[in-house]
C-alpha cells in the first residue's frame, strides 16, 4: 500500500478512523469491544460478545484499510486513491474511463491475472451492449430484454445469470401517522404487484425477496414455499384486502402519501419499477404524489431516515454479505440504514440473538424466524428482484459474480482472458 | 467594412454583459433554496450553510458578486468543481476541442448536404428529384437525433458487429481513430441541420433564378454552371448563412445528446453530467462558454453577411 507492506497499525489506525467518522460505524461498534496490536502483521479484535457475522462484516467493503499518511497528508481520502487491493489506481478520465494497474505485490501470490482494466464509462445501456456485440467490450452488465436479444443474435456471446442480494424497499416513518399503524403498512404490501415486476422489469426471471434478499439463498426464506407460514400472504397482491385493511385504519376513501424516489442513479430498470409501484399504490387506494429527489441528496438524507412523515420512499439496499448486515442495519435501533426509525423491542432481542449463534444452521433457524415476523410486521415492504446478467466475450474466463461493492477484489481477481481475444 | 465591424464588436458589449448576468443570477433564482441542497449533495465541502455561502462568495451584495465572478471570469478562472474540487477550466480546455472537432464536422455534412440538394432542387423544381429532395429535407427535419443515434449504433452492431470505436481517442494521438468515433455523430448531427438548411437553399434559389439578372445571364448564353453557381447562389445564400449561424445554438443542444449516446467526453456530456450531480459552478461555467461561442458564431455571420452583401456595410 503506497509503495510499503500493509501493517498492524493500518488496521487499528483505518479502524479508528471509521468507528469515528464511518456512516455504518454501528454493525461493528456494537460488537467490537477492542483492537489491539499483536505484532507488525497480526490484529487481535476482541468482541464485547460472541458474533457469527463478524468475519463477514470486517471483510465487508464498508471498511477499507488506508494509508495513514496519505489521509493526514491530503484531509479526506477523496485526492488519491490508494489501497491494498489487486489493482493500482491509474487514471481517472471524467465521463470516460478508470484505469487500473496489476498490483505486483497483492497479498494473494500470482493473482491478479490481467495487466490492466479499463471501466469505461458508458451512459446509454444500448451503446454498451453495441460495444460487445462489436468486440469491442469484454464484459457487460445486461438488461433483460437486452439479455433476450443477445441470446437470440449473439450465441457466442456467454451470459451468466445469478441471483443479486439486492432489496426494493419501500419505506417510511413508522413512529409516526400514517405508517405507524400496521394495517396501513400491510395494505401497501398487499398493494404490490410483485409477479408484474417480475414479468416487465425482469422478463419473468425473478423472484420474491423476503426481507433478507433470495441472493443469500441459505438464510432466504422462500415465500411460495410451503415452510413460510400464514404471514406469505401479505406478499401476494390482494387489491380488496388492502382496501379494507385501509378502511380499518381509517382511510375509507383512500390515503393520501407523497412517494419519493430517485430517477438519476439507478438505472432504467429502477427508473420502470419507480412508475410500476405507484400505479399499483394507486391501484389499491393510495392517492400517490411523486417526487423525484437527486441521488446525491437522496442518500445523505432520506436513506439515512431524514424526511418527513408521511411520505414513503421507493429505493435499493445496499448489497451485502451477510444476512446480520441486513437485519441489523435496518432493523435495530443502532443500525446505521434504518431507514424507517423502527424499535421493536422483540425484533431487536430476534437480531440479537441470531448475531450471537454461531451454529450455523440454529442461525439459519433463527433468521427464517424473523423473515416470518417481519412478514407480518411490514415496517419496511419488500419488492421482487430479478437475476442479474452479465454478459462477457467467450475469451473471457473465471469472471466472478459480484454480490457487493468489491468490484476489482472480487470480480477480476481471478479473471483471465484466452488467446482468442482478438487484438 | 470597417466601420460596420467595428459596430458590431462594440454592439457585443452589452450582449456579452446580459448574458453573464443571466448566466450568473440563474443559480441564485433558482426555485427553493439551491445552497442548502448543495450542502446536501457536497457536504464535505463547507462546514454548514454559512461556510458554503461564504466559499462562493454569495454573503456579499448582488453587484460585488457580479462584478468578482466578472473579473474571475477575466484571469480565465471560471470557480472550482464541487464534487472534486478541481478547476472547471481545466476541464474545459480538455472538453472544448472534442465538442468543436465534432460541431464543425456535423457543420460541414449539413452544408454539403444541404446546399447542393438545395440548389439542385430549385433547378429541377416539380420534377421527380426535386420532390424526392424535398421529401428528404423534410425526413430529415422529422427525425429526431437521439432516436438516429440509438439506432446507428445499434443496427451496425447487430447486421455487422460493428460500432464506432467507444474509446475516445485525441484526433492528434490518432485521427483515424478519432473520426472514426467522430464520424457517425457528425452525420447525425449534419443530417439533422441539413433539413432546414435544404428548404430554405432552394426557397432563395426559387427567387433569385426569377430575377431579371439572371434571366439576362442566360439570354447572353452563360454556361447554366455560370449563371447557377456565380450569378444566382452567391445571393441566395445571404440567407442561408444567417440560418446557418442561428444552427450553432442547435448544434449544441444536439451535442448534448450524442456525446452521451456515442460516449464522446465533449461539453455537452460534461453539462449533462454536472446537471445530473448538481455541480453549479460547473453547469454556470458550461452554460457561459455555449453563450460565448454563440455570440461569437453569430458575429462570425454578420461578418460573412457583410462581405456576401455589400449594401448592408453601407446602411
Amino acid at each position: 500500500m503506497n509503495g510499503r507492506a500493509v501493517t498492524a497499525d493500518d488496521v487499528i489506525w483505518s479502524y479508528n478512523r471509521f468507528i469515528k467518522d464511518g456512516v455504518q460505524k454501528a454493525v461493528l461498534t456494537s460488537v467490537v469491544k477492542e483492537v489491539k496490536k499483536v505484532d507488525d502483521a497480526t490484529v487481535q479484535f476482541i468482541l464485547k460478545e460472541v458474533s457469527a457475522p463478524f468475519e463477514n462484516t470486517i471483510a465487508s467493503p464498508i471498511f477499507w484499510i488506508m494509508p495513514r499518511e496519505v489521509i493526514e497528508a491530503d484531509g479526506d481520502a477523496r485526492k488519491r486513491v490508494i489501497g491494498t487491493g489487486p489493482y493500482i489506481f491509474d487514471k481517472f478520465e471524467k465521463g470516460v474511463q478508470v484505469i487500473g494497474k496489476r498490483n505486483p505485490d497483492y497479498f494473494i501470490t500470482g493473482v491478479p491475472y490481467l495487466d490492466e482494466i479499463v471501466l469505461l464509462i458508458i451512459p446509454e445501456d444500448a451503446t454498451a451492449v453495441a460495444g460487445l456485440r462489436a468486440k469491442q467490450i469484454d464484459l457487460t452488465a445486461v438488461s433483460q430484454t437486452d439479455r433476450k436479444s443477445i441470446a437470440a443474435d449473439n450465441k457466442e456471446i456467454q451470459l451468466l445469470d445469478y441471483p443479486q442480494n439486492l432489496l426494493y424497499i419501500l419505506y417510511w416513518r413508522v413512529n409516526e401517522k400514517p405508517f405507524n399503524d400496521i394495517r396501513v403498512r400491510q395494505a401497501a404490501s398487499l398493494a404490490l404487484d410483485r409477479d408484474e415486476n417480475i414479468k416487465v422489469l425482469y422478463e419473468g426471471r425473478g423472484t420474491y425477496n423476503a426481507h433478507i434478499p433470495s441472493g443469500l439463498e441459505s438464510f432466504w426464506l422462500n415465500l411460495l414455499g410451503p415452510d413460510f407460514g400464514v404471514n406469505a400472504k401479505y406478499f401476494k397482491r390482494d387489491v380488496a384486502a388492502a382496501k379494507k385493511l385501509l378502511a380499518d385504519a381509517g382511510y375509507p376513501t383512500g390515503l393520501k402519501v407523497p412517494i419519493i424516489s430517485v430517477l438519476d442513479a439507478y438505472g432504467n430498470t429502477f427508473n420502470t419499477s419507480v412508475e410500476l409501484v405507484q400505479k399499483q399504490l394507486k391501484e389499491a387506494g393510495f392517492d400517490v404524489e411523486f417526487k423525484a429527489q437527486p441521488y446525491a441528496s437522496y442518500i445523505q438524507t432520506t436513506y439515512l431516515g431524514k424526511f418527513d412523515a408521511p411520505a414513503a420512499v421507493w429505493g435499493l439496499e445496499t448489497p451485502v454479505q451477510d444476512p446480520n448486515d441486513y437485519l441489523f442495519n435496518m432493523y435495530h435501533p443502532k443500525g446505521a440504514r434504518n431507514h424507517a426509525g423502527v424499535d421493536d423491542p422483540v425484533l431487536t432481542d430476534m437480531i440479537e440473538k441470531q448475531r450471537a449463534t454461531v451454529d450455523r444452521a440454529e442461525r439459519i433457524k433463527l433468521v427464517y424466524d424473523i423473515q416470518r415476523y417481519l412478514a407480518e410486521k411490514q415496517y419496511i415492504v419488500i419488492g421482487p428482484i430479478g437475476n442479474v446478467t452479465v454478459a462477457y466475450q467467450p475469451w473471457v474466463k473465471d469472471y466472478f459474480p459480484q454480490s457487493d461493492y468489491g468490484r476489482a477484489s472480487e470480480q477480476y481477481l481471478r479473471m483471465w482472458l484466452d488467446s482468442s481475444k482478438p487484438k | 467594412m470597417q466601420r460596420y465591424l467595428l459596430r458590431r464588436f462594440v454592439l457585443i458589449l452589452p450582449t456579452l454583459i446580459g448574458v453573464t448576468l443571466f448566466v450568473f443570477a440563474m443559480i441564485r433564482f433558482l426555485p427553493g433554496d439551491a445552497v442548502s441542497l448543495m450542502l446536501e449533495d457536497y457536504r464535505g465541502y463547507a462546514k454548514d450553510l454559512e461556510d458554503l455561502r461564504a466559499k462562493l462568495g454569495l454573503t456579499l451584495p448582488f453587484h460585488e458578486q457580479y462584478f468578482n465572478w466578472v473579473a474571475q471570469i477575466a484571469r480565465g478562472d471560471l470557480g472550482n468543481s464541487l464534487r472534486d474540487q478541481s478547476p472547471v477550466i481545466e476541464e474545459i480546455q480538455r472538453r472544448i476541442p472534442i465538442t468543436v472537432e465534432l460541431g464543425l464536422l456535423g457543420l460541414i455534412i449539413s452544408i454539403l448536404i444541404s446546399i447542393p440538394l438545395g440548389v439542385y432542387s430549385a433547378v429541377r423544381q416539380d420534377t421527380l428529384s426535386d420532390y424526392i429532395a424535398r421529401s428528404t429535407a423534410t425526413g430529415f427535419l422529422a427525425i429526431p437525433g437521439f432516436w438516429l443515434a440509438t439506432l446507428s449504433i445499434t443496427l451496425p452492431s447487430i447486421w455487422w458487429k460493428w460500432t464506432p470505436p467507444l474509446r475516445y481517442t485525441q484526433f492528434a494521438d490518432d485521427p483515424a481513430k478519432n473520426l472514426a468515433q467522430m464520424i457517425l455523430p457528425a452525420l447525425i448531427l449534419g443530417i439533422g441541420l441539413s433539413g432546414a438548411l435544404m428548404r430554405l437553399t432552394r426557397t432563395q434559389m426559387l427567387e433569385v433564378l426569377r430575377q431579371d439578372y439572371i434571366r439576362t445571364a442566360w439570354a447572353k448564353g452563360f454556361a447554366e454552371r455560370v449563371v447557377i453557381f456565380r450569378h444566382a447562389l452567391k445571393n441566395a445564400f445571404i440567407p442561408v448563412a444567417t440560418l446557418l449561424g442561428l444552427q450553432v445554438s442547435v448544434l449544441i443542444s444536439g451535442t448534448v445528446v450524442l456525446e452521451s449516446i456515442f460516449v464522446i467526453p465533449g461539453m455537452g456530456r460534461f453539462l449533462l453530467d454536472a446537471i445530473n450531480s448538481r455541480d453549479y459552478p460547473q453547469v454556470q461555467a458550461v452554460v457561459f462558454i455555449f453563450a460565448l461561442l454563440i455570440i461569437f458564431s453569430n458575429l462570425i455571420v454578420d461578418i460573412l453577411y457583410a462581405w456576401l452583401d455589400p449594401r448592408i456595410r453601407y446602411s
